[in-house]
């Protein structure tokens, strides 16, 4: 499990109550594109590697 | 799928509709974001879909002036728990289930999870269910004020 994503998370909710949830929404979907862009990246590998061999 | 139900909550904002009932057709309430879909290189990027697809429906079920019901038939994982907790009223079958999917996968909860569930079980159990990405049964989401009724089977059946 990627560490991360739970850092980020953790980010996320010690934010909660502060930000209304417009801002939250904001803040989710800022910190989604972190972790993500490595997991889309992992994932085309493997597909590639897959349709290679 | 996603544009169709911003369409249809604004279409309830101007045409008098008193009480609205989202419910999922099949097997699941939601199951989330097919991954399949942002990991193919002609599919959409992962911040359209958050920012196009799911954060227009939350604040949609958030600002329509009508009461707004969750009936969760199955699975509600990923984005598809998130939406039926922006609801004003949840209700459940017993045999369904509510998971926090992102940590298995490495992403962050998005559909304003992390706005939503801490206030509605508290700081500590919302951390520990997005952290270990936990399925919570519809009785046990009941007992921790997740939601607002798991329904039980009637001789057999479902009442839905």
């Amino acid at each position: 499990m990627p560490t991360r994503g739970l850092a980020l998370t953790k980010r996320a909710l010690n934010a909660t109550f502060e930000n209304n949830l417009a801002d939250q929404l904001d803040m989710e979907e800022k910190f989604k594109l972190l972790p993500a862009r490595q997991l889309i990246t992992m994932k085309r590998k493997c597909i590639l590697r897959k349709a290679q061999s | 799928m996603a544009i169709g139900l911003q369409q249809l909550l604004d279409q309830c904002a101007e045409n008098g509709t008193r009480c609205l009932v989202l419910t999922g057709e099949g097997k699941a309430f939601c199951a989330g974001q097919d991954l399949n879909e942002v990991t193919d290189p002609n599919g959409p990027a992962l911040q359209s879909i958050v920012a196009e697809h799911y954060n227009p429906i939350i604040t949609r079920l958030r600002d329509l002036e009508l009461p707004i019901i969750a009936a969760v038939n199955g699975a509600a994982a990923g984005a598809g728990a998130n939406i039926a907790l922006a609801c004003d009223i949840v209700i459940a079958k017993e045999s369904s289930y509510f998971l926090q999917a992102f940590s298995h996968i490495g992403l962050i909860p998005d559909s304003g999870g992390t706005y939503h569930l801490p206030r509605l079980i508290g700081f500590q159990r919302a951390s520990a269910l997005m952290m270990l990405g936990e399925k919570v049964p519809a009785r046990d989401a009941e007992a921790m004020g997740m939601i607002y009724k798991a329904i039980p089977m009637q001789n057999g059946k479902s009442m839905w």
